[in-house]
């Protein structure tokens, strides 16, 4: 074959612009960290990229709602908690008016008490949650209970949250209708009627049989506020799991992700150093054989 | 002939073959970075031989002919993979921009991560579902898809404006080349009758045609009388003897797009960078196309959940994307109703009879970003499933034009050193020519000293 002159230093350019394609690849690599700087750099692992990102975004928004979920479940425990202690008390006062041995000044105060607990209880009952009531369940326009203790009248649904990509749905708290209330009336009710009984009716008899069954009453509030615990607490068992699922979740994905489209830095320093060697290589060349020519050698 | 004057004639036409020669040489030398050139050989031969008595003696060297040193096979070659070359630069020029407008894996803002973050938005408005503010930030991350949405298909489509200048500008080129070979097909079919040297006009006649194969992908044929018949892919002849066809474009509704067409009908271009620049335009079509129908999808899967619900207030709600009048919704119509945009509390988070502080209607919305069963156009998946394979699909038809473009590109580089071997320009061959022709020179200028001697003795001899 021939060699000619121009085809010689087409070929010359050409080695040139491929070495240093190579070479603006290797430093590409080595200044982002990484493989994937555009589609079609690795179309599959690019796409692989993008749906793995929605899964980490999604594992991290559902990270945000559980540990909001947890501390309005957290609050609404500490609610009943204090509710359960005030219900103590009640059943104390309860027992003491109920007495034989009280008299009817100090029954007065008893029945006082008994009414400040009562609104304590109301105002429990009614705790906020964000915009609305955290016994309220979807019912944003009532309270539970209004200033008179009435129950709301519009129906509620409990509120529910789903707290991870599998579809997990937890209850966002009982609603007031069946903690605070039962199918007889509702705590506050019972608690007024009791504390009517004690400040005397005008027939002793009669309010000392009220008394008693307020104090069976309290005891089964009592009960339903343990069971609206028990649900809480198990709700919480299951959000810490769910937390700690997500972050194993969220580490895989990212690590995945990572692996995907990460470039190896040892590897990429070294495809540099080869680049720049290679081109360095042609230069040289270039140099040299540029210069030979027959002309150089005649007169 | 006498005896004393042959020597006069032969170192004469000696002396003119040299220069010629060098000439040729030095034409060569010059031309040695010209591209197209072809090398030019001097073709010598003995002059007629005449009858000195008995004795048949020569008379000497006549220049034949300086023809160019070609292959016709390898210029057909050249000119095939050059239109093959022509078309996947064009291709890979046209689509290299696609894998910037969808480059979603380095930036925020794009489609996917703005998906992301507005069911994401959905999902804080479900635990929060009494919550102004969240509703605010759902009518916000809307807008940010929209405007992801919106801004990538401008993008694309205007790719495919940008496209398309080149297509009218290289319509344009081939309309100029097209002229050029007819005329030169005149001139080599006169210089040819008159046994002039027609190399340079080949060259440049060479040159258009594979400018024109390269643009257009026309093949080329020779004729008879030295001129060549150019056709397109369809068999219809762009340039046929000193005539030649112009092409026009026409602008296409309702994309604008141009239509290459000859004698008003459109116009087959099997080959070279219109064809590129056509299948480019194509593609990224097909790319607006599956865009267009994700946007359709997400927006008629939010609607329809959304304006099952009930909004803070307790009303009925309505769509949360724009439902245009007529025609789907698109990547370009993609917007949050007007509604919503004025008044955030219109989100609806619950379902009809619950109660405004449900959000299982928000649930719902927000789970449908890994619903795995939705469609747009032809493609199924979750929504991010679909984005990706969209992107993944355009990477591939980037991919897969550099990829092809790299190897066409050694093909062509090896053709290209294939003629050049046969008809390029070596100067170290040229400085050998060179010398010989000098050498030559020199001799038959001294055969011409003898004669001068011979003569001057003669005529001494008469004195």
């Amino acid at each position: 074959m021939r060699i000619t002159d121009a085809g010689h230093y087409e070929g010359l350019k050409s080695h040139i612009q491929l070495s240093r394609q190579k070479l603006a690849t290797a430093q590409e690599q080595l200044s982002t960290g990484k493989k994937i700087n555009r589609p079609s750099d690795d179309p599959a692992g690019a796409a692989a990229v993008i749906r793995l990102q929605t899964n980490v975004a999604e594992v991290e928004q559902f990270t945000r709602n559980v540990s909001e979920a947890q501390t309005t479940l957290e609050n609404g425990d500490q609610a009943l908690n204090s509710y359960q202690q005030l219900l103590d008390r009640a059943s104390t006062l309860l027992t003491q008016a109920s007495s034989t041995t009280t008299l009817t000044q100090g029954k007065s105060s008893l029945a006082t008490e008994l009414d400040s607990l009562t609104e304590q209880i109301r105002q429990i009952a009614n705790t906020k949650s964000g915009d609305g009531f955290f016994f309220g369940g979807s019912r944003l326009s009532a309270a539970p209970f209004d200033s008179n203790g009435v129950p709301a009248a519009t129906p509620a649904v409990e509120r529910t949250l789903q707290v991870d990509p599998g579809g997990t749905i937890i209850s966002m708290g009982p609603l007031a209708e069946n903690v605070f209330s039962d199918s007889t009336g509702s705590i506050i009710d019972a608690l007024k009627t009791a504390s009517a009984a004690i400040r005397g009716t005008g027939d002793p008899v009669a309010d000392q049989a009220t008394e008693l069954g307020a104090l069976d009453r309290i005891k089964s509030f009592s009960n339903l506020a343990d069971t609206a615990r028990t649900q809480l607490g198990s709700n919480l068992a299951i959000l810490d799991h769910v937390t700690s699922r997500l972050s194993d979740q969220n580490l895989s994905y990212q690590q995945s992700i990572s692996d995907t489209e990460s470039v190896d830095i040892a590897a990429a320093a070294l495809n540099l150093t080869q680049a720049s060697t290679g081109l360095d290589a042609i230069l040289q060349a270039t140099a040299k054989v540029g210069q030979k020519s027959l002309l150089d050698f005649l007169g | 002939m006498g005896v004393v004057f042959s020597p006069w004639e032969i170192g004469r036409r000696a002396l003119q073959a040299s220069q010629v020669g060098i000439n040729v040489t030095s034409n060569n030398i010059a031309n040695v970075n010209t591209p197209g050139y072809t090398r030019q050989t001097v073709h010598l031969a003995e002059s007629t031989v005449s009858a000195n008595g008995t004795q048949l003696v020569g008379n000497g060297v006549t220049v034949q002919s300086v023809t160019g040193v070609r292959d016709q096979f390898i210029n057909a070659r050249l000119e095939t993979e050059s239109a093959i070359n022509g078309r996947l630069t064009a291709q890979s020029d046209t689509l290299t921009p696609v894998d910037a407008a969808l480059n979603d894996t380095n930036t925020s803002g794009g489609i996917s991560s703005t998906l992301n973050a507005f069911f994401g938005a959905f999902r804080d408005l479900e635990a929060n579902p009494t919550s102004a503010a969240v509703r605010t930030a759902v009518v916000g991350k809307g807008n940010a898809l929209a405007v992801a949405f919106n801004s990538t298909r401008s993008r694309l489509t205007g790719l495919q404006k940008d496209a398309d200048l080149q297509l009218q500008d290289s319509v344009k080129s081939v309309n100029d080349l097209t002229s050029q070979v007819a005329t030169l097909n005149k001139k080599i079919r006169l210089a040819e009758a008159n046994g002039s040297n027609t190399s340079e006009l080949i060259d440049q006649r060479s040159q258009a045609t594979v400018q024109l194969a390269e643009l257009a992908g026309t093949h080329t044929t020779q004729n008879s009388d030295g001129s060549v018949t150019l056709t397109l892919g369809d068999g219809r002849a762009l340039v046929q003897g000193d005539i030649s066809n112009q092409l026009t474009v026409s602008s296409q509704p309702p994309s604008g797009l141009s239509q290459v067409e000859l004698d008003g009908q459109p116009a087959v271009i099997a080959d070279g960078k219109i064809k590129g620049i056509q299948d480019g335009i194509a593609s990224v079509g097909n790319i607006i196309q599956s865009i267009d129908d994700l946007a359709s999808s997400v927006a008629t899967s939010v609607n329809s959940l959304h304006s099952a619900g009930v909004d803070l207030h307790g009303n009925a709600g309505t769509n949360f994307f724009t439902v245009p009048v007529s025609g789907p919704i698109t990547a370009a119509n993609f917007s949050v109703s007007s509604s919503i945009q004025a008044d955030a509390s219109l989100v609806v988070s619950g379902a009809t009879g619950s109660g405004t502080a449900d959000s299982s209607v928000a649930r719902s919305i927000a789970n449908l970003i890994s619903k795995s069963d939705s469609t747009a156009g032809t493609r199924t998946g979750t929504f991010s499933a679909i984005y990706a394979s969209v992107v993944s699909d355009a990477g591939n038809g980037v991919r897969s034009a550099q990829d092809q473009l790299t190897t066409q590109q050694a093909v062509l580089s090896q053709v290209q050193a294939q003629r050049d071997s046969i008809s390029g320009v070596s100067l170290d061959e040229e400085a050998v020519n060179l010398l010989q022709y000098q050498k030559a020179y020199e001799a038959a200028a001294r055969v011409l000293r003898v004669a001068d001697e011979m003569t001057q003795t003669i005529l001494q001899l008469g004195q």
